[in-house]
This record gives C-alpha cells, structure tokens and sequence, in this order.
C-alpha cells in the first residue's frame, strides 16, 4: 500500500489516503467474497449434473427393462395368441362334424383339441394375464407404463429438473464472474489514483466507488437469484 | 525518467495485467462452464442412446423374430396343410396368421407385402428407432467435440493465466529495485509477456467452436440419407446427403455415407472422392478405409487401393488381417511377391487373433471370419473377371492376368483352408492333407409312395429343376481315417448358407464310394431354392474337395 500514500501531509490528504485504502480493503473483501459465492455455485452446477446423469441412468434403465420384460411377455402373448386361435377354430370343426363322420376322425380331432387346449393353457403362464383386455388384446403400454411408474415411486426418473438446475446455476457462476470482474475494476480504479493528477484522482475515485457499488449490489442479487 | 513518474507507470502496469487476468479468468470459467455443459449433454447422449438402440432392438426383435417368424412358421403349415387336402387345417392356420398378423405393425403395410410375403425389414428397423439412433449418435459426436474444443479453450485460457502470473511477478519484482538493467530487463520482459497472453487470449476467444448441433435440419439430413442407404436407395441417399454438406461442407460422415452410396451404384470415381473427403476431414475407420480402397480396387487403380489398404492397417493394427484387401490389389498390379507377402502376414495377423481370443477365453470378431471367406471368394472373382473377360475390376487395368490365375488357385485353397481350420480347430492346418476325395457327383434320390428309396436321378450337367426336395452328394475317397473331421460348406449364389453346414466324424474307413444327403426332407413342403450352389468338403480343416450344381426354374 506505500505506492498510494500521497506525497503531500495535509490532514486532507491523509484522510483521503485513508478511504482509499479502506475502500481497497474493502473492494478486495467483497471481491473474495464473489469468488466464493461462484465456486459453490459452480460446485452446485457439478452436484445437479451429477444427479441429472443419475437421474438419466434410472430413467433409460427404467425404459430398456420395461422394453425387454414388456416384449418378452408380449412374445409369450403372441404364442398364446396362436394356441387359442388354432383351439378355437379346431373346437368349431369339431362340434360342426357331421354325424356321418367316422369315429376315428373325430376322436383324432377331438385329441388334438385337448392338446391345443391344454398348449393354450401352458402358454398363460408365461405372461401375466391381468393385461389381457377385454376385447383379448395386450396391454403392453399399460403394463410398460406400470412398470415406468413403479420404478419412478423408488427413484428419480426426471433428469431435466437437475440438468436446468445445473444451467441455472452455471449462469449464475458467470454472471457472479461478471460481477467479480466489476469489482475487479474498481479495484483498478482506486489503485490508480496514486498514478493520477490531482483531478483525476477524485474522478477514479466516483469511478472506483461506483464500480465497487454495482459489482457488490449485482453479485448479491446474482447471489439471491434476483438476477 | 523519474522515480515517481516510474512507479506510477508501474502502477497504471499492474494494475492492466490484474484486470486483463480477471477478464481472462472470466473467459476461463466460461470456457469451462462450457465444457462441463457440453460433457454432461454427450454423457446423456450416450446413456440414452444405447438405451434407444436396446429398446429399438428388442422391439424390432419380437416383430421380426416373433411375430413375422411365427406367421411364417403357420404359412409354411397351411401350404404343408392344403398339399395335402386338409381343407380344415388351412382354415384353422389361416385363422391363427390373421390374429398373429394383428399383433404387430410390421405385418401391416408399408411394411407388409401381402402380394410376396415378405416385410420391408430395412424400413421398419429405420422407421421404428434407427434414424432416431443415428440422429443420437450424430447429436453425441457433436457433443463430445465441442466438449473437446470448450476443454481445449479453457486449458489455453490457464496457459494465459499463468504467463500473467509471471508478468505480474516481473512487474512486482522491478517495483523493488532501483533504476538499472535489471529492472529495464524485468519490466520489458513482464510487460512483453502480458500484452503476449493478452493477445494470445483474445485469438482464444475469437476463434469459434462449432457446434452441429445448432443444425439439427444437417444431423436430420444425415440420418435421413443413411437409412435411406440402409434400405438401398442409394440416389435419394445421395440427395440427402447432399442436403447435409451444403449445410455443412466439412461434415465427414455425410462425406462418407454419401460415398459408400456412390460405391453401391457404381461410381466407384465419386466414391473414392467421396472417402477421401471424409479421410481429409479426420474420420479414418476401418470401415471408411477398406471400403475406399475396395473402391479404387474395383476401378482398376491398384497402386491406390493396396496404400489405402496399408493405412487402414497402420491405422487400425488390431486389425491387421484386413491385409488381404492390399493383397489382391497387389496381384492384380502384377507385383506378385509383395502380395504373396501381404497375404502371408494378413493369415498370420488373423491366425495370431484367433490364438489370442482362444487365450483370453473370448471370440475374434465375426469380421475375421467374414475378412478371410472374402479373401478366398474375392480371389475366386478376380480369377472368373479374368476368364470371362468382363467384370470388376475392368480385366484391361488387371497387369498381368496369367500370374493372378498362376498364383490365385493355390491361395484361394491355403484362404479358404485357414478360414475352417481357425474356425473348428483354432490354429493353421497342421499337415499336409493325405485324404483324397474326387469322383463328385450330385443327384436327387427317388423313392416309392412307401418312401422306400429306388434310385438316383442324376443329369449330366449338374442341373436339377425346381421342385426337387433332396440332393446327395455322392463320391469316392481313400486314404482317409476314421475320427477326421469332415465339413461341408454349401454357397448359394456366392454366398454361404449356413443352415446347410453340415459337420461329422468320419467313420467310413480309408476307402471306398460315400453317399451324402446334403438337403434331407421329410415332406414335399420345403423345396430347394432355384440357384447355383458350390459345395466345399473340408477333412481335418483343409479344403478336399469342391463342386456344383444348379437348380433351375421348372
């Protein structure tokens, strides 16, 4: 601080020396101050993109199981599909045999019956039954949507929340940056009122002040999220 | 100059560099902001891409692989069905296709041709997920560029910080000495280094990042030509591709996507510039490199294939045994010891793979079986180019024919040979083969209502008509032993079909006449496809024998 103590002694000076290293103690204070209000919102940007990768990971976990398991059943739904369709249509055959019809003929038909019948059957194990509709379709979209919702009651399924968080709070590390560089100048302005004339020194001083005043009131209302 | 006026210029100084350090500072941070932004966005990318493909796949997979295949599977036994009479069952299995039918979209057109029975696979695969992959992947290369590019600016932005350090460092160290050289010295050396940084960092700035994503019409254009590619509309491929490098010219893949469509047309000049394109823009895969130098092969420029060859493999060593490819670009320019050389060390490369994965408990890549049965086959080809006095590459721009026929036979068999005796045996044939089976000869066995064989039906010319159900082969042998390993291969219309592989013991002594089935059936349902078919015996890993016969429409 000696290269700013003026030349001359008056009492007038020395009080004005005085301010200005005040105002630089002060400008550098509120500058380290900045400086850490932007490295923990740089730091909670990191943190909520974490989590939004996180959250992105369940989610198309989420997606890629309820895809397998869904058509898996859905595969074993087609099969059944087929067995019922073949039984139903054998079993109208059957009951429309005329009676002339030889008793082997019906006896095979009716075995083969028993047998898709019994396929048919088999085949409801393999899926879980309560998505067959009414009309006897698959509810694949309600079953994924189930699983989807089941698995978004134990995790977080919503990465975009976090990755908006993660934006918002690396624009505020740049506008406290913004801020920073603010008071940065100030501080560059009070410093080089030892380099100035007489005049000029009052100027940089309103300049200095200023700057220290817009930078601090900006980094806390950036700091607040009121800008 | 006075002290005062000195230190107050040394002020006015220190005070510059600290406020240029801080906007730097600023600028760093940015550029890191960006970085991190960029590296989150390709690790999403990247997460949910593989997820789209893996959905997209099992989607396509019960379609495909259930759904089309069981109504096949029902087709099959409806005509089985109405060949014999039974009137019912066609009802029953036409019942069952029509609700198996409803299952799935890809039984519904665009996808389904009721008319030939088949689906437009390619287009359902791209409409379903894979344009929507390709779009992904696309968005995630762009994402991990500007990653890199934003990562680049901001470790330059610490380079600056840091001379600025130093300047400042020189400048405070000349604050505390008296009038002389050295402070001369370090206040030129600090203020020199600080207007350096200064202007070093505002090139930084200036110099832009380009991001393809602020161009999704260019990345949908891409995805666009490439599955119209993957559905062998090449023009309309092409136009697509055009599409995305005039919006963006320097776009590499659409250089080489485009290329590779050409490649399939035929125009093999624009391909290769294509390629290149695409090699000057930085992508040098395998892929980009074997197909340019495929290309500059089929267009009869030699020279250039085997060099784009050699740099596919300094490029990709691992894959050393697509040497095969500078090979037979180096016999048809005439310079047989150089490609008897690649040949050698491509087997070598590809005998050492399989060794390697048999170490490690893993599997070589499929493109090593693929690499060598093209090498033997693309020989096989050039040697037919030759004979037949038309093809690709143009028999004119082949150097000296008479040597490729001279050495290619051999080669084809030694490819060949390798290939099954990596694949069954994990290592290079042994010994020399002492079997000798000769004598081939197809035919068709006849049988009574009672299906007791009578005979043989056997034709001249190895042609059969349509319709026909079985075929043997049937030929002699000797000095073979019981326990060798006898394999089959059977090529229809140039291409292996696997489900005829057939692979056995041999159990039928030194010597003797052997009857084969090769194609069994069990009803006149399946029939055997009209084309021409190459059958290839293998004992003990090593090409014994080769034939052919046709089956030509009725």
């Amino acid at each position: 601080m000696s290269a700013i103590i003026p030349e001359e002694d008056s009492p007038a000076e020395k009080r004005f020396a005085t301010l200005v290293a005040l105002l630089i103690a002060a400008v550098s204070v509120a500058g380290a101050v900045v400086a850490w209000r932007a490295s923990v919102a740089a730091d909670g940007a990191g943190g909520a993109d974490e989590a939004g990768i996180r959250a992105t990971i369940n989610l198309t976990e989420t997606r890629a199981l309820a895809a397998v398991n869904g058509y898996a059943d859905y595969a074993a739904f087609a099969r059944y599909i087929e067995f019922l369709t073949l039984a139903d249509a054998l079993e109208a055959q059957y009951a429309n045999l005329p009676a002339e019809a030889a008793p082997a003929e019906a006896e095979l038909l009716l075995a083969q019956l028993v047998e898709l019948r019994d396929r048919t059957t088999a085949a409801t194990f393999a899926f879980p039954a309560q998505y067959i509709n009414r009309d006897g379709t698959y509810a694949l979209q309600r079953q994924q949507g189930e699983l989807f919702a089941d698995a978004a009651r134990e995790k977080d399924l919503a990465p975009d929340t976090s990755f908006a968080q993660a934006d918002a709070l690396r624009g505020q590390t740049n506008r406290l940056l913004l801020a920073l560089s603010g008071l940065a100048g100030g501080l560059v302005l009070l410093t080089l009122i030892e380099a100035a004339g007489r005049r000029l020194k009052y100027a940089l001083l309103l300049a200095g002040v200023l700057a220290f005043v817009a930078g601090g009131i900006s980094a806390y209302l950036i700091d607040q999220g009121r800008l | 100059m006075r002290e005062n006026t000195f230190n107050r210029l040394l002020a006015i100084l220190i005070a510059t560099v600290t406020l240029v350090a801080t906007v730097i500072a600023f600028l760093q941070s940015d550029a890191s902001n960006h970085d991190d932004a960029a590296g989150r966005d390709a690790t999403r990318l990247a997460v949910e891409l593989v997820e789209r493909k893996v959905s997209g796949e099992v989607r396509a997979n019960f379609d495909y692989d259930e759904v089309f295949q069981q109504y096949v599977e029902l087709s099959t036994l409806l005509i089985a069905a109405d060949s014999r009479g039974d009137a019912a069952a066609v009802e029953r299995y036409a019942a069952a296709m029509d609700a198996v039918s409803a299952l799935s979209s890809i039984m519904q057109p665009p996808y389904y041709d009721a008319e030939t029975g088949t689906v437009d696979y390619a287009l359902y695969i791209t409409e379903s997920y894979l344009t929507e992959v390709t779009r992904m992947t696309e968005n995630y290369t762009a994402a991990a560029a500007v990653k890199e590019a934003w990562g680049a600016k901001a470790n330059l932005y610490i380079v600056h910080l840091t001379i600025l350090a130093v300047a400042l460092f020189l400048l405070g160290l000349a604050a505390t000495l008296n009038a002389g050289g050295p402070r001369f010295i370090f206040v030129t050396a600090g203020t020199l280094l600080a207007a350096g940084a200064a202007v070093w960092a505002a090139a930084t700035y200036t110099e832009p990042v380009f991001d393809l994503r602020d161009r999704p019409e260019v990345i949908a254009a891409y995805a666009e030509g490439t599955s119209l590619a993957l559905r062998e509309r090449y023009e309309e491929a092409i136009a697509a591709f055009d599409t995305a490098l005039a919006g963006v010219p320097g776009y590499a893949a659409a250089c080489a996507g485009r290329g590779d469509a050409y490649g399939s047309l035929g125009n093999y000049a624009a391909a290769i510039a294509d390629l290149q394109c695409a090699r000057d823009r930085g992508l040098t895969t395998t892929a980009v490199l074997n197909n340019q130098a495929w290309y500059q092969y089929l267009a009869g420029q030699f020279a250039d294939s085997a060099a784009t060859a050699r740099a596919a493999i300094v490029a990709n060593p691992a894959d050393a045994w697509v040497g095969f490819n500078a090979g037979l670009a180096l016999l048809a320019n005439g310079q047989a010891d150089a490609a008897l050389a690649e040949y050698e060390q491509a087997m070598a490369a590809a005998s050492a793979a399989v060794a390697a994965a048999r170490r490690a408990g893993t599997e070589p890549s499929s493109f090593l079986w693929f690499g060598l049965d093209s090498a033997a086959t693309d020989l096989d080809f050039l040697m037919a180019t030759i004979d037949s006095g038309a093809g690709e590459p143009p028999p004119a721009s082949i150097v000296d024919p008479d040597l490729v026929l001279q050495i290619g036979p051999d080669l084809s068999t030694r490819l060949k040979s390798l290939s099954v005796s990596l694949e069954y045996f994990g290592a290079p044939p042994a010994a020399p083969l002492t079997a000798t089976l000769d004598n081939l000869i197809f035919a068709e066995p006849l049988y009574d209502e009672a299906l007791n064989f009578l005979d043989y039906n056997i034709t001249d010319d190895a042609v059969y008509t349509g319709g026909i159900s079985e075929i043997s082969a049937l030929f002699d042998y000797s000095g073979m032993q019981d326990g060798q390993t006898v394999i089959i291969k059977v090529y229809i219309d140039g291409s292996e079909d696997p489900s005829w592989r057939r692979v056995f013991v041999w159990d039928a002594g030194a010597d003797g006449g052997y009857e084969l089935p090769l194609a069994v059936a069990y009803s006149k349902t399946f029939t055997l496809a009209i084309g021409d078919y190459a059958v290839e015996f293998y004992v003990d890993g090593q090409l014994a024998l080769t034939g052919s016969f046709s089956v030509v429409e009725p």
